[in-house]
């Protein structure tokens, strides 16, 4: 079977998205769908760099807060302490790409690894959505109230119910594609929208397409 | 104990002190980075909403965490204080919003892909001389920064400092989300711009 052509994104983040994100100051929500474009995108990892370096400069322009005077001691003790006790940190790999998913390696903290055991829900013929959660769950992390994260599975060539949005709703396609009066999206690409757009996407003919959807307000359908 | 040195260390002397921590473990090298780095970090902290006590803990893990990951620090591709940055940014998530932080890692994909590969061109140049044109870039970035307009350095500092995303920050400053949002943009354009442009002044 022929795999379909790869590019990278043409559909980006707005650059203030990108700024929130490398300061730490966009919510875990929004931040999921965020890092699965970067995931996908060169261009705005770029950005997201340089915003890291603008952050690195203003950490070293801050006036210093003296420690306790015996901080630095503490820490050594403790980096000694932690050194007899264990091996170092070693990184936690998930194995999304083994299981030959497209899915970015970001999402398996919030979906594990196996897609078909999700809990699908349906929404229209052809359409069903999975939602995200927090994921420190019940150890004190939580969305605000209206914030949501799921998603999205449209199977080949099916329309989505048609829908305007009453907040901000930010996609990036993760697998295969879809088209709008606006516009056609691929792998990569993310697509945001802040209200009032009314839109119906419709997957591309040939694979099914899997949308990631941050909204921090509920959907309207209007047809 | 050591004796402070008189002026802080430059960007390229910091990145030559997380290199010798991560390559030889010198401790006198993390006991310099411990003096510049440790009270910003509080600072930082301090700033984005912690108590005094708490910092000085988050700062203190901040550090051991600098320890312990050092030697993945490339100074060919940051500045020391960007990588320490985006150390103390992940310790505040964790610890003052309770939130996770998705992350791209480049580990966990597959090379193969074509959304993947850094930018870059076809020769790179020498690890050292990348090493010294971040150390220049972290300087012009600096001097960029002081010279932004007001109206948009406001904005960065509220973004970086307090925990306000572009949306939070329009809704408090009763500025349009459009202007928020544009400013943010031309604040970012004119400080790429200082790190792009180095070695052309």
């Amino acid at each position: 079977m022929a795999q379909p052509v790869q590019r990278p994104p043409a559909h980006h983040f707005p650059k203030a998205w990108l700024l929130d994100y490398a300061a730490g100051s966009l919510p875990e929500a929004p931040s999921i769908v965020l890092a699965a474009h970067l995931a996908l995108c060169p261009d705005c990892r770029a950005v997201v760099a340089d915003c890291e370096a603008i952050g690195g400069a203003l950490l070293a322009g801050l006036e210093p807060l003296a420690l306790a005077p015996d901080a630095l001691d503490t820490v050594l003790a403790r980096i000694d302490a932690a050194e007899a006790a264990e091996a170092p940190d070693a990184p936690d790999a998930p194995d999304f790409r083994a299981a030959g998913a497209t899915v970015p390696p970001t999402l398996s903290d919030y979906l594990g690894d196996d897609l078909d055991s999700l809990a699908w829900q349906p929404l229209a013929p052809g359409v069903d959505l999975t939602l995200l959660r927090p994921r420190l769950g019940a150890a004190g992390g939580s969305w605000p109230a209206a914030a949501q994260v799921s998603l999205v599975r449209l199977a080949p060539g099916v329309a989505a119910p048609r829908h305007t949005h009453l907040g901000i709703e930010a996609t990036v396609i993760v697998q295969g594609g879809f088209v709008d009066e606006v516009g056609r999206y691929e792998r990569g690409d993310a697509w945001i929208v802040d209200g009032s757009l009314e839109h119906q996407p419709v997957a591309l003919d040939g694979e099914t397409c899997l949308c990631l959807v941050y909204q921090d307000a509920p959907l309207k359908l209007t047809g | 104990m050591l004796s402070r040195p008189a002026t802080p260390p430059g960007p390229d002397q910091l990145a030559h002190l997380v290199v010798a921590v991560g390559s030889t473990r010198d401790r006198d090298a993390f006991a310099e980075l411990f003096g510049y780095f440790a009270p910003r970090i509080k600072a930082y902290l301090v700033k984005r909403g912690a108590g005094a006590a708490q910092a000085e803990e988050l700062a203190q893990e901040a550090m051991i965490m600098v320890w312990r990951r050092a030697a993945s620090f490339d100074p060919a591709k940051a500045a020391a204080s960007t990588w320490i940055f985006t150390i103390a940014r992940n310790k505040r998530i964790d610890a003052l919003r309770r939130e996770g932080r998705p992350e791209y890692d480049p580990a966990e994909y597959d090379p193969a892909d074509p959304g993947l590969p850094a930018v870059q061109g076809a020769s790179e140049p020498k690890a050292a001389d990348r090493m010294v044109e971040m150390a220049q870039q972290a300087e012009a970035l600096a001097r960029a920064i002081d010279d932004l307009p007001d109206e948009q350095a406001a904005l960065v500092r509220m973004a970086y400092f307090e925990d306000k995303a572009h949306g939070q920050i329009a809704a408090e400053t009763a500025l349009p989300l459009g202007t928020v949002k544009s400013r943010l943009r031309l604040a970012l354009g004119r400080l790429r711009k200082s790190l792009n442009t180095q070695g052309e002044i």
